[in-house]
């Protein structure tokens, strides 16, 4: 029995020696690649000055062009649309923009039916910042509201984090990063363009909005404290009932609100109702340089 | 409880640290601690079906006695075809009435009647299958005067409900396992050590093989129609090694398990898929199911001893009702009918037991000889599989179909961040190294032991599906 115990011993020691092996290699691994995700991207900009940055959900991941800006105004940009994303995780890429010292001269933060979702969080966004979990109190404190079932698991027992989202940040996401495997969102400073056209069918907005929404008051707290100059703004949509009531109850929650849910009313702009293809992204990158004067 | 589950890993260390250093007085005292341990075991899956398995046990336990005890025919009889009713009659009702019940509603309808089928919505028991055709064996082996009825209760409880079997198989035989518990068991390290080897082993074939291909596996059929050929004939491969690894995996974890607690259980797969020909294949996959319908269906109808025609019957009859076994669907029928048609010219050839030695392989023509033979093999297998996966027959044919005219060959996005060629990949290592150790029970004790246990425990780690908890597919039957 005294021999059984010490091999069991020998593979559980086996077992945590690789556990703390990999994790340590996942992890710097992630830290030290080429940045392919768009959270690699935005700590790849430590310490660094941007003109502008893009804060949203996909609608502004796939629809707003950093290089178009450049190209036309000679300003840097940075799009940091993350799909799926709520005002939570808005308000932890402008805290994490201060975090990292990433100065800026003005945000443009993207709301609208996200408005509504106060307890949610973006699926891509939370793995993303996985093998940065232990890096600084914003990621962890985002990582325990968005997962608690899993927080003190992912945060404590090695490689745990890794293992439960394998098919995102598992080994061949890590051998991508060593091989240097360049995606679109690193190459296009995160813009990722859609293509092709899908819309059409029915859609159409929230019949109602939520009373408040907890992170959006952080958020317009948090720029107010450190004079931050936000602007916010409600990107289009292709509405089948042409019933754009939300945008304006959404008006009168969100100060100074820019609305551009109308600015695009045709079909050839879109990839479905609520994204813009590639055509569409170039058209409202230039709407946005003329009306902001870029 | 998964054998892949946390409440697994928790639960075996306590019930093997109780076994060898608290109950392990007498076999007695060890007996009635892995039944605890078995009906906790069981419960975890559904409490209520709790009660089914012990009226299996006593029905079983009672009806064999009876049997022993009475020397007339008539009487013999009676309690023989007491326990065989009633224990199919369960198995029937859970599992198969539906079908029927459907099936026949199908009939009346095709014929212009118009039925509106009573169906009854309960929950498969888990095991059902497994511990009926074990008890099953138990009966018929006292009732031909193999073996004696054992008048131990607790010893007959052990046998039917020892957790490691007891949901998924290996299906015993009384010969070899009522022995075992019959007395007290002395520790082994080898046979311990051996065991964890062999547990390690399964889990690699589950979460980093099995669970890998279910992942491709389940987008190929899933989405058939939009798949080309080659994602077409990948998904079936996929499915293949996805069903070996599983249960495989499955049954080695359950005979490492086993071995901890000193008891030698049935090898249930001994690498089928290095098989030179199919009737090869059947004396190497689920060993345990095919030795039972052998041995309680085939030689009871006459086996090989009649006439041509009559072991073409028996061959047909013993791959329908193996196929039907495994769930009540026409794929499970389809399947079965299609392993007995590769079958049927071994048999009219004589050629069915011509492999029945290891393989021995050199780099020749011979050797040649058997790598195509192997992989021929393996090919009809993998056909055949395409309609045990498939939902239903029609879908089967859609998804054959498919194969051969979506011709186009090049590699497909499957979803989830995970393409073909990788795992791919990871198929084709482990095949080699099943092959460079196919003739021992698992393949990590011996010659470079703690490399390999490392090189296991990393492939667990990083290349494990975790994300996607995925059941054991034989669970289901």
């Amino acid at each position: 029995m005294k021999n059984l115990v010490k091999h069991i011993l020998k593979i559980a020691v086996m077992l945590i020696v690789s556990a703390y092996a990999l994790d340590m290699f996942y992890t710097n691994v992630f830290k030290e690649a080429t940045p392919r995700t768009k959270f690699q991207n935005l700590r790849a900009l430590k310490n660094q000055t941007v003109d502008y940055v893009f804060l949203g959900s996909s609608r502004v991941e796939n629809g707003i062009s950093p290089e178009i800006i450049k190209s036309r105004t000679g300003k840097v940009a940075i799009n940091l649309g993350f799909q799926a994303s709520k005002m939570s995780d808005i308000y932890l890429i402008l805290q994490l923009l201060d975090e990292y010292k990433i100065s800026y001269k003005k945000a443009f933060i993207q709301v609208d039916y996200i408005y509504n979702f106060e307890n949610g969080f973006s699926n891509v966004l939370s793995y993303e910042v996985l093998p940065f979990l232990n890096e600084n109190e914003l990621i962890s404190n985002h990582s325990l509201l968005n997962d608690p079932a899993n927080f003190w698991r992912n945060k404590h027992i090695p490689f745990y984090r890794y293992s439960i989202t394998s098919q995102k940040i598992g080994i061949r996401e890590v051998v991508m990063n060593v091989l240097r495997k360049q995606t679109t969102i690193s190459k296009n400073k995160g813009f990722d363009p859609l293509f092709g056209n899908y819309s059409g069918g029915k859609y159409s907005l929230p019949d109602t909005i939520a009373k408040k929404n907890k992170y959006y008051d952080l958020i317009a707290d948090y720029s107010l404290k450190n004079k931050k100059d936000v602007t916010f703004f409600i990107a289009p949509f292709l509405i089948s009932d042409n019933d754009f009531s939300f945008v304006r109850k959404l008006e009168k929650k969100v100060i100074g609100l820019k609305d551009f849910s109308n600015a695009l009313p045709n079909n050839k702009y879109f990839q479905n109702n609520s994204h813009l293809n590639n055509v569409g992204a170039e058209a409202f990158t230039n709407i946005l340089i003329d009306i902001f004067k870029l | 409880m998964f054998f892949n589950s946390l409440h697994f890993a928790a639960f075996l260390p306590i019930v093997f640290i109780l076994y060898w250093f608290v109950f392990n007085k007498n076999k007695s005292w060890q007996n009635s601690l892995l039944i605890v341990a078995s009906y906790y075991f069981y419960a975890c899956w559904d409490w209520r079906f709790l009660f089914l398995l012990v009226f299996s046990t006593l029905l079983d336990y009672f009806t064999g006695i009876m049997i022993e005890k009475n020397e007339t025919i008539s009487k013999r009889r009676f309690w023989f075809w007491l326990s065989v009713i009633v224990n199919l009659g369960f198995l029937g009702v859970f599992k198969y009435y539906n079908f029927f019940v459907t099936s026949f509603s199908d009939l009346l309808t095709g014929f212009g009647f118009k039925v509106n089928p009573l169906l009854i919505e309960v929950v498969l028991p888990v095991g059902i299958s497994f511990y009926t055709f074990h008890g099953l064996s138990y009966v018929i082996d006292i009732y031909y005067k193999r073996i004696k009825a054992e008048y131990n209760f607790i010893d007959y409880s052990l046998f039917v409900s020892y957790f490691p079997l007891l949901v998924a198989g290996p299906i015993e035989r009384a010969t070899h396992l009522l022995p075992q518990v019959k007395v007290k068991r002395e520790f082994s390290f080898e046979k311990a050590k051996e065991g964890v080897h062999q547990i390690i082993w399964g889990l690699v074939k589950k979460v980093v093989i099995a669970d890998s291909c279910a992942m491709y596996a389940n987008e190929v059929f899933n989405h058939q129609e939009s798949m080309n050929t080659l994602s077409l004939i990948l998904g079936a491969v996929y499915f293949a090694f996805q069903i070996y690894g599983d249960f495989s995996g499955y049954s080695d974890i359950a005979l490492g398990t086993s071995k901890l607690f000193g008891i030698d259980l049935l090898k249930n797969f001994n690498f089928p898929y290095f098989s030179r020909d199919i009737a090869e294949f059947w004396r190497r996959w689920h060993i345990s199911l095919s030795s039972w319908f052998r041995d309680y269906l085939y030689i009871p109808l006459g086996g090989s001893k009649g006439g041509k025609w009559m072991q073409v019957r028996n061959t047909f009859i013993i791959f329908l009702v193996s196929g039907f076994w495994h769930g009540a669907n026409w794929t499970f029928i389809a399947w079965g009918l299609i392993n007995a048609i590769y079958f049927l010219p071994l048999l009219l050839l004589n050629k069915n037991r011509n492999n029945l030695e290891d393989i021995d392989f050199k780099w020749n023509g011979e050797g040649l000889r058997t790598i195509i033979n192997i992989f021929l093999t393996f090919t009809i297998t993998t056909f055949a599989w395409i309609f045990f996966r498939a939902k239903s027959i029609s879908d089967a044919f859609a998804y054959i179909k498919n194969m051969f005219t979506n011709l186009k060959f090049d590699i497909q996005y499957l979803g989830n961040e995970r393409y073909a060629p990788e795992l791919l990949a990871l198929v084709g290592v482990f095949v080699i190294f099943e092959w460079f150790h196919k003739y021992k029970n698992e393949p990590i004790s011996g010659k470079y032991e703690n490399i390999k246990l490392l090189f296991c425990i990393m492939a667990i780690l990083a290349l494990g599906v975790f994300s996607d908890y995925k059941e054991f597919i034989y669970f289901q039957f």
